[in-house]
């Protein structure tokens, strides 16, 4: 039996100290690459299920560059047998940037062919990326290879036939359900479970290990959404303690919100009030607030 | 005794000492295996260990009782040797080399029977084993040789007291003045004196031998510094006794089982099923079952057997209730360390078996991935000094650090507890009162690994270790004062051993020096009765037991109480070794103990000089529900405080 766990490498933004809005307000250091946490605890559920059952492979299925390979190598030396990754070609070079990801659709065409040639029993992946959240490739990828789904499980067993798996899922709200289904099937992961720590002599054999690849370069659908913004939120308010409590209270008050003081877009007007108030309207006009009248023209 | 020996009585002593030297032998099989270790004879140790016995006299009755029946035996054993040769000596000297002798058997005698009576009086299961042969042997030489001595006064049939024999007097008193009689006593004196020789391997006093050997090659260089394993050729912590050193197997012989260890261990003393005592012996019974199991199949032609792991002798629960105080290293008087070996057994457990407990993973990986304890990420590792106009080392105005005498380390305590921030506020306070340039690494600093090292995970230990030392190299960094005693040992020492040589010092010491330069003033009355509370890592690692102390006699109005257990003696918090981020199940809490005892001494204000000393006693004297609770302080605050 083959299990397949697609694990996405992300840049996690943790984090917003930038001072400017062009950057979102991020720096370099505000992020860490790392594999998705929803895809390791899947992960997590594969290995659990080869440790009670022989002849079960692990393979790893992942998308797009290697921006985390070693935290991908340190998925292999946990347990799992084999890493594929797949070129995405004939599309916007992936980055780390969510927004040149390619939509959900096209991520789910290529790695239900990636499934179908792999020739995989069952599809495990996380509930949702932390750096894209939208949580739909897994259901897509059910959909393209007509399987079952199960979303948001948190513990995963088989029977002793391998032919039903048994699934327990967070129905939310702290409700609890235990699902049937055979095989082969399709899951998503929540987070839940423990996970586990290499161990060395795995470890240097993931440390050595070439990666395969897979390149699906004809006939990739077209995608279907597009993402054309994304806004990050201000950095949010830090308190931090006036350090000198001999000063004005408007100065403490303003020593006290520095920690969020952030640089706005937008520009002061000067001058008198007519410069200024023409400074609006030309500001609005620029902007499509308002309509250029018959009497400027 | 001046009877020149006989032939035969030569060959008796060749026998015994043959006896001696193959049963040696056999025990030196244990370890031999092993290669040295860059460990160097240490003769000033021997000295003030061995002829001195400074640290066994650390316990003044049973240290002093040993000091007696030490000397007591080397001394006559000495002077009857020299006596074989027939020096001619005057007769004054000789006797008092007489009356020394006599002496020196005095001290025996009250030196075997305060431990005799001691041994029997005692209940303790792990003690002392073997023990009864070679006292009961000691016995017999003391009786045997003063009832020889009585039996040549009572021939010489002296009247008064001679006062170069004054015991052997009193036995002249009962003895027969027979010749055949003394020359019976002599005989039995003779004939033990060699069983005791011969009968050292395989009794206690082993101890004779292994003990001053591993005194003599104590390690050298940091206190209690671990084993550096090279990871790339697959060292990966003791999975079995044959993983041990040859120096960790000599600590292992080396044990007498007095218990010093266990009484001063915090885990056993909390309940708990760690007794450092018990990991020695355990050690030493597989290394004893290794030997015999190549032994037997060596004359079988077959293939070793699998040595026993470790982990079957010791269990989960003692190694991971260690908190790497070091008072064990600190307490035993021939220098075992069961902690290296117990942070190896961790290792193994942790890189090998991926065994680490559960409550710590989420550490680890923070530690892994972010590179702080907490996982909040080095964007956010200078929030602490926001509007503190703290000068980043990249930020000045040469980037390299030389318009910078002093590098603050912040460390994760300081930089993202909200507790220690004002620790790190309180240090740039002082240090800008005093006028010095420093300047913090920032962003660029992560954990110093401490924690990933004492937990087992040596391989993301040397990760960190590798990225700061890195930049401290960018940066031509001289000298380093650290907030946290744990990133003061880890810089000082542990990066010394990969090649990072720093004057690094405790921020304690810091302000000591600008305290007693005048550089600060301590101007306002913090708390009226203050206690220190002693940081493992601060005094018995590194050493420094003054400077906190000097500091609070140095705030206006402080008086300074002593703690029932201090400076080496000090009792740990409970959060070092990675501890702080284990549960504890078992027995009481570390931290509640030594908060009791703290409270007790009646004090307003228990200064500490650790980040994780500070959290532990705050929680622990806040468990105790008192009437008033004593607060609960690091020492840089209570300066800034004073400061004004």
């Amino acid at each position: 039996m083959k299990i397949i766990v697609c694990a996405k490498q992300i840049r996690h933004t943790y984090a917003r100290t930038g001072k400017s809005p062009e950057s979102q307000y991020i720096r370099p250091e505000d992020g860490v690459h790392r594999v998705n946490p929803h895809d390791e605890a899947a992960l997590e559920l594969a290995l659990r299920l080869k440790d009670d059952y022989e002849n079960i492979t692990v393979v790893l299925l992942t998308l797009g560059p290697m921006i985390a390979e070693d935290e991908m190598r340190r998925c292999m030396a946990t347990g799992a047998d084999d890493l594929y990754q797949i070129n995405v070609n004939g599309h916007p070079p992936y980055s780390e940037d969510p927004l040149d990801q390619p939509d959900p659709w096209v991520k789910s065409d290529l790695m239900a062919r990636a499934v179908k040639d792999l020739k995989g029993d069952l599809v495990l992946c996380g509930k949702a990326s932390l750096d894209k959240g939208s949580g739909q490739v897994g259901a897509l990828l059910a959909h393209r290879l007509d399987l079952p789904f199960v979303s948001a499980i948190t513990d995963l067993s088989m029977d002793k036939s391998g032919s039903t798996l048994q699934v327990q899922r967070s129905a939310g709200r702290g409700v609890r359900e235990i699902i049937e289904c055979r095989l082969p099937a399709a899951f998503s992961v929540d987070l839940g479970c423990d996970l586990r720590l290499p161990k060395f002599a795995k470890r240097q054999w993931a440390n050595a290990y070439a990666p395969r690849h897979l390149d699906y370069d004809a006939d990739v659908d077209a995608p279907k959404i597009v993402c054309t913004h994304r806004f990050q939120p201000r950095p949010r308010p830090k308190i931090v303690p006036a350090p000198d409590s001999r000063l004005q209270a408007y100065e403490r008050i303003m020593q006290l919100l520095s920690g969020s003081k952030v640089e706005k877009k937008g520009e002061m007007l000067t001058g008198g009030p007519e410069s200024q108030a023409d400074g609006i309207v030309a500001f609005l006009k620029a902007n499509g607030f308002l309509e250029p009248t018959s009497a400027d023209s | 005794m001046k009877a020149l020996l006989t032939s035969f009585d030569l060959l008796f002593i060749a026998a015994a000492f043959l006896i001696m030297a193959l049963g040696l032998a056999r025990r030196w099989l244990l370890w031999r295996t092993k290669k040295p270790t860059g460990i160097s004879g240490d003769w000033q140790g021997l000295k003030t260990s061995l002829i001195a016995h400074r640290d066994i006299l650390r316990r003044p009755s049973v240290g002093g009782a040993h000091l007696a029946a030490f000397w007591g035996v080397v001394i006559p054993l000495v002077v009857i040797i020299l006596a074989q040769f027939g020096f001619i000596i005057p007769q004054a000297p000789a006797k008092l080399l007489h009356l020394i002798q006599d002496l020196a058997g005095v001290a025996l005698l009250i030196g075997i029977l305060f431990l005799l009576f001691r041994r029997l009086g005692n209940t303790d299961a792990e003690g002392p084993t073997r023990t009864m042969v070679p006292m009961v042997l000691l016995l017999v030489i003391l009786f045997s040789g003063f009832m020889a001595e009585g039996a040549r006064l009572s021939i010489l049939r002296a009247d008064s007291i001679p006062w170069s024999s004054p015991l052997g007097w009193f036995f002249s008193l009962i003895s027969p003045a027979s010749p055949v009689f003394m020359q019976m006593m002599i005989r039995l004196h003779f004939f033990t004196v060699l069983g005791l020789i011969a009968a050292i391997p395989f009794t206690f006093m082993r101890h004779a031998a292994a003990s001053p050997l591993n005194v003599f090659y104590r390690k050298q260089g940091a206190r209690a510094a671990l084993t550096l394993p090279s990871i790339e050729s697959g060292e990966i912590g003791a999975k079995t006794v044959e993983d041990l050193s040859w120096k960790q197997m000599l600590d292992a012989e080396a044990c007498v089982a007095c218990g010093r260890c266990d009484e001063n261990c915090p885990a056993a003393i909390s309940g708990k099923p760690l007794s450092p005592r018990k990991i020695i012996r355990n050690i030493r019974e597989q290394m004893e079952t290794v030997t015999a199991d190549q032994k037997r199949l060596s004359n079988q032609l077959g293939n070793a057997a699998e040595p026993p792991l470790l982990e079957k002798a010791v269990t989960a629960d003692e190694m991971w209730a260690c908190t790497s105080c070091m008072a064990c290293v600190e307490h035993c008087p021939v220098f075992i360390e069961p902690l290296d070996k117990i942070i190896d057994m961790r290792r193994y457990q942790v890189m090998g078996e991926a065994r680490l407990p559960a409550e710590a993973r989420p550490m680890i990986r923070d530690l892994d991935l972010y590179g702080d304890v907490q996982g909040k990420g080095v964007a956010h590792r200078t929030d602490w000094a926001l509007n503190r106009q703290v000068t980043q080392i990249s930020q000045t105005a040469t980037q390299n650090g030389s318009d910078v005498d002093t590098l603050l380390w912040v460390g994760c305590s300081g930089a993202f507890h909200p507790r220690n921030q004002e620790t790190s506020r309180a240090m740039v306070k002082i240090l800008k009162a005093a006028g010095i340039r420093f300047a913090i690494l920032g962003k660029e600093e992560v954990c110093c690994g401490d924690p990933a090292r004492r937990l087992g995970e040596e391989i993301l230990f040397r990760k960190l270790a590798r990225a700061n030392i890195d930049r401290l190299n960018q940066y031509q960094v001289k000298k380093i004062v650290t907030l946290c005693p744990h990133c003061l040992n880890t810089l000082k020492n542990d990066y010394a051993e990969l090649g990072c040589k720093l004057e690094v010092i405790h921020a304690t010491e810091l302000v000591m020096t600008l305290i007693r330069d005048k550089r600060i003033a301590l101007k306002y009355p913090v708390a009226d009765n203050m206690a220190i509370h002693d940081a493992c890592y601060l005094g018995r690692y590194n050493q420094v037991y003054q400077p906190p102390r000097d500091i609070c006699r140095a705030v206006p109005g402080a008086r300074l109480k002593e703690t029932e257990r201090n400076r080496d003696n000090g009792f740990c918090c409970g959060g070092g070794g990675g501890r702080m981020w284990l549960h504890e199940k078992i027995g009481r809490n570390i931290n509640v103990l030594r908060a009791e005892e703290m409270a007790n001494t009646d004090v307003d204000l228990i200064g500490t000089a650790c980040p994780y000393c500070l959290v532990m006693l705050d929680d622990g004297v806040k468990s105790l529900e008192l009437e008033k609770t004593p607060k609960v302080a690091d020492i840089i605050d209570v300066v800034a405080d004073s400061l004004g």
